[in-house]
């Protein structure tokens, strides 16, 4: 079963309206509340005057500053704000919430909020990127060899915009209280990451905060923090003794809830004649949002892809007035990988040399900056069927060569790679008397197939059809599972999954050898495909379990954590592209893909293409689209979907992905390892080489837009 | 803020009299953006969408202010190729559902993708009030940045176009396939008979605007009556003129040059669609090349 192509199971009531999702949560009583947000980029509230929006009609409640909601500060170091919300004066960027106004209904409380005025004492925010700082910058360096001298030197610069995640779904949070237990129903890449905060800064014992977020319309990364609705929505409905749902608007979605940092690498390669790399040196400067602590190194695809005596990179943060920045998807490598796989294209180009050829003459066989074995690697595979199957060797090694009537054609390849881990996973597997198996734990579905994961494991593992397992995640009462992030939601679940299935094996045979109603009392018993076999008698455990009159039989699995000191993990991959620039507008368009990945073990083939190909999609966003722009305010100014461009339907071409069928062993018995961030890797890179082909234009700052390509 | 929902034209044209605060809306894709971004809040909402005199098109041809887009795809597409291909580029289908031509000349935006193709058609806005009907010429249409000739008391009612006397065609850059809002677009309409060419720029200036020196030029350098393979220097200097034309700013869509530049390459290209299409109709054939 596993590997095959399965439909997903939560599809039908996702296209028919039936998911639950946050927002949509019904709860009698529930009143609405909206956030006011700042309207400079930096300096101290002074005054706020809530009187007009206390008198407006329907409002509960007005909470400011001045008038705050407690919320003690927040304790661990996660990807989301550095304080909580309303607690201080300070203005940090532009669209901070610094007002939350609670009414009988949405509308209500919108118009409230426009009533609100604010006096402030404004400072210039700080918004040049490199430029000026508002602290010393700081640096992270990792070295390995310190020569940097060869026979051939390349040296450039690569610069990417802020973007932002774009989830189709706004953040949300409606939260209920029933005595001193809360409720929360929330949007979340985690449940237990929402329940770990709200414990902090409510303080209230975590065992009293139950959270559901059974489906979530996209997260990306920008659904693992916990913005400010989730405290503020919690906070308010237990001083108003009411529950308050709380939606965040597209425009507060991207001036608060996270976005991906600007970033800047400036590559130094040297390589021998033929092409070996003696030492890459990437510099890597990053911006952080001042509401947060987060920033990427985006400098450190450079250590693990490519093999070189000599590596050094370096990171420098620049503090900038805005929200925080957070992790969105290949958080670092998406930004990386676009600076290496460039250089890498225009190194070939210097040198002459093919660059497929040029990555196979670099080809790591160790783990670039600690030397030790992989785990697993096909990459050079993935080169090979990925350059057979796009028809690379009939690529024109002169750029702008092809042309197909006023269309410049080129082609590019780039190198896709994402780090891999097993953490600790528990499960649980309940065998219902009606047939059905449901299978729990935390985990989070945000669209990626992760409950068609847990269907398929499960089912596989009792030897029964996919339709008789319910999955269910997304509630904070299930044992403890990984969150849906950093690629490491199946490779973590997934072994737990099938612990978890072969323990309630165990548990249903003592039932049936030790029920006294059981046919199999004191027998030897053995379980196959869903039924207890013994001697000539054969029941399914449904039937077994109704026999006995047991309302269910259950068994929580735990995967521990992988400890491996010896191997470095990762999946891999490889992009192949074609892509045609008109010669006279500059209009650059996507319309050819494949990309082949050796990701360990695929548990549905189905889902898994849809993860990789929705990746590329958004690395085609990310090359050709994707920026969002800053004005002296330190405003977010094309804050809607109109205005920040993401791909549509016409810009995609069809999108070929073939899984390399290499089981990874090191990793766990499933032998998977992630791809939800793989895809997306090397993509902008390719799409820059491939512009390069078609017209002799290197753009090496994203994204690349018609006017760049004249 | 009151929502009012005449029934009648007559019963529209009052309202508008008393309440000239009221903003009209018809398919909303403009309005409500501004309304959902607190962008402006009226005192009232008049909705036009009940006016059945609205709502049609006549031979003529007098095509009503509240005619969606899908229906000039779908009903006027012969008749009126220019505009059913600009209408063809607006939004996606739910907005070219609900959107109108009368909307897009109230809001009157620069980069309105129906703007050059009225302009280059020789388009008349019939606009009315309770004092009368008054007949624009869309060339005197558009005054400023999404500012238009209506009085106070004034709604649009219909657009009245000649069914298409020679090739019509549009072009429009965006920065991706769809859904987008123009970068700069442009549209041409040949008029054989009457040895004409009417050519106009979107998206390249504070209003749409027609470009009279490229047009009399082509009158002068094209032989409609024996007409011949197009030279490539009258489609360069038509692009030229058509884009000196323009004066067109810098913002996150595109730069001025590069829109200047786009525009003479999307002039040269429409010339070259529609005299390929004059030429193959005198040639017996019915072959039309598309945009």
């Amino acid at each position: 079963m596993i590997g095959r192509p399965v439909d997903r199971v939560d599809g039908r009531i996702k296209v028919t309206g039936a998911a639950p999702y946050a927002a949509d949560t019904k709860i009698p009583g529930v009143t609405c509340g909206y956030l006011v947000t700042s309207t400079i980029g930096r300096g101290r509230l002074t005054g706020m005057d809530t009187a007009a929006a206390l008198a407006s009609p329907g409002v509960l409640a007005v909470y400011t500053p001045f008038n705050p909601l407690k919320l003690f500060a927040y304790v661990q170091e996660q990807n989301d704000e550095r304080f909580p919300p309303l607690q201080d004066t300070e203005i940090r960027f532009f669209g901070q919430a610094i007002g939350f106004v609670v009414a009988e209904t949405w509308e209500q409380a919108r118009d409230a909020a426009g009533l609100v005025t604010a006096t402030y004492d404004q400072q210039p925010p700080v918004t040049e990127f490199p430029g000026r700082t508002l602290q010393a910058f700081e640096e992270v360096e990792e070295v390995v060899g310190t020569q940097t001298v060869g026979d051939i030197t390349f040296t450039a610069s690569y610069t990417t915009p802020f973007q932002h995640h774009c989830a189709m779904e706004p953040h949300a949070t409606v939260a209920t209280w029933n005595g001193d237990h809360l409720t929360v129903y929330t949007v979340s890449q985690g449940a237990l990451l929402v329940q770990r905060r709200l414990s902090e800064t409510l303080g209230v014992d975590a065992a009293k905060i139950h959270v559901l977020s059974p489906h979530v319309g996209g997260g990306f990364g920008g659904k693992w923090g916990n913005w400010a609705q989730v405290p503020l929505a919690c906070a308010a409905s237990r001083a108003l003794g009411r529950p308050v749902k709380a939606v965040l608007t597209r425009e507060q979605v991207f001036a608060m809830a996270g976005h991906r940092p600007r970033t800047k690498q400036t590559l130094a390669m040297t390589c021998t004649e033929d092409g070996k790399l003696t030492s890459i040196v990437n510099d890597g400067v990053t911006s952080r949002g001042l509401g947060g602590n987060w920033s990427e190194s985006v400098a450190n695809w450079t250590l693990t892809t490519y093999a070189s005596p000599n590596l050094r990179v370096t990171k420098t943060v620049v503090p900038l007035n805005l929200g925080a920045a957070t992790v969105m998807r290949a958080p670092g490598e998406a930004n990386g990988s676009f600076a290496l796989e460039s250089a890498m294209d225009e190194l070939a180009a210097q040198l002459g040399v093919d660059p497929v050829e040029l990555r196979l003459r670099n080809y790591a066989t160790l783990v670039p900056n600690t030397g030790k074995p992989w785990s697993g690697k096909h990459l050079d595979e993935c080169y090979r069927l990925g350059a057979e199957e796009f028809g690379w060797s009939k690529r024109p090694k002169q750029v702008r060569a092809t042309a197909d009537g006023d269309w410049l054609v080129g082609t590019g390849m780039a190198t896709a790679t994402y780090g891999a881990s097993r953490g600790q996973a528990s499960i649980k597997v309940r065998l219902h008397p009606d047939g059905t198996a449901s299978v729990s734990g935390t985990a989070a579905d945000l669209g990626t197939g992760q409950y068609t994961v847990f269907a398929i494991l499960a089912a596989d593992e009792l030897g029964i059809p996919v339709t008789r397992v319910r999955p269910d995640l997304g509630d904070s009462t299930s044992p403890a599972a990984a969150n849906a992030g950093g690629s490491n939601s199946t490779c973590t679940n997934g072994p737990a999954v099938q612990v978890a299935a072969k323990a309630v094996q165990t548990e249903l045979i003592t039932l049936a050898t030790t029920n006294p109603r059981s046919p199999f009392y004191g027998k030897e018993v053995s379980y196959r495909d869903g039924s207890v076999s013994s001697g000539g008698l054969t029941m399914s455990f449904g039937t077994l379990l109704t026999t006995c009159d047991v309302g269910g039989v259950e068994a929580v699995g735990t995967s521990p954590r992988l400890v491996d000191p010896e191997h470095g993990f990762r999946s891999f991959g490889a992009h192949f592209c074609e892509v045609r620039v008109h010669r006279l507008t500059g209009e650059p368009r996507v319309t050819r893909w494949l990309s082949v990945c050796d990701a360990g073990t695929i548990v549905n083939a189905k889902a898994a293409r849809s993860q990789i190909q929705g990746a590329v999609v958004m690395g085609i966003g990310q090359a050709l689209l994707e920026a969002t722009e800053v004005d002296v305010s330190a405003r977010f100014t094309n804050a809607n979907l109109a205005s920040y461009l993401v791909p549509v339907h016409a810009d995609i071409p069809r999108i070929d992905v073939r899984f390399l069928d290499h089981s990874d062993p090191v990793i766990s018995g499933l032998g998977a390892k992630g791809i939800g961030e793989l895809g997306i890797v090397g993509v902008a890179g390719a799409i820059a080489n491939a512009v390069h082909h078609a017209t002799g234009v290197r753009v090496r700052d994203l994204p690349i837009t018609l006017d760049k390509l004249l | 803020m009151d929502f009012l929902r005449p029934e009648t034209l007559a019963e529209a044209l009052e309202i508008k009299a008393e309440r000239p605060d009221a903003v009209p809306i018809a398919g909303g894709t403009d309005v409500m953006v501004e309304l959902n971004y607190d962008h402006r809040r009226p005192a009232a909402l008049l909705d036009l969408t009940r006016i059945p005199e609205l709502q049609q098109w006549e031979d003529g041809l007098r095509v009503g202010a509240g005619v969606p887009y899908v229906r000039i795809i779908d009903e006027l597409g012969a008749q009126l190729p220019g505009l059913a291909m600009a209408s063809r580029t607006v939004g996606s289908p739910q907005i070219r559902n609900r959107g109108t031509v009368g909307g897009n000349l109230g809001a009157a935006s620069p980069a309105g993708d129906t703007h050059p193709v009225l302009l280059a058609s020789d388009a008349v806005i019939e606009v009315a009030s309770v004092r009368g009907t008054r007949m624009i010429p869309a060339a005197e249409f558009y005054l400023g940045v999404k500012r238009n000739a209506l009085e106070p008391d004034e709604l649009i009612v219909a657009v009245h176009l000649t069914p298409a006397k020679g090739p019509q065609q549009f072009s429009k850059v965006g920065t991706r396939n769809a859904m987008v809002i123009a970068v700069c677009s442009f549209a041409i309409s040949l008029f054989p008979q009457e040895n004409r060419v009417g050519a106009a720029v979107g998206s390249a200036a504070p209003t749409p605007r027609r470009a009279p020196e490229a047009e009399e030029f082509l009158a002068s350098a094209l032989d409609f009556k024996n007409p011949k393979p197009l030279l490539d220097s009258v489609k360069r200097e038509f692009g030229e003129l058509v884009s000196r034309a323009a004066s067109p700013i810098d913002d996150v869509r595109g730069s001025a040059a590069y829109r200047k530049h786009a525009l003479a390459v999307m002039a040269r290209r429409t010339l070259g669609w529609a005299w390929q299409e004059l030429l193959a109709k005198k040639n017996g054939s019915e072959e039309r090349p598309c945009a």
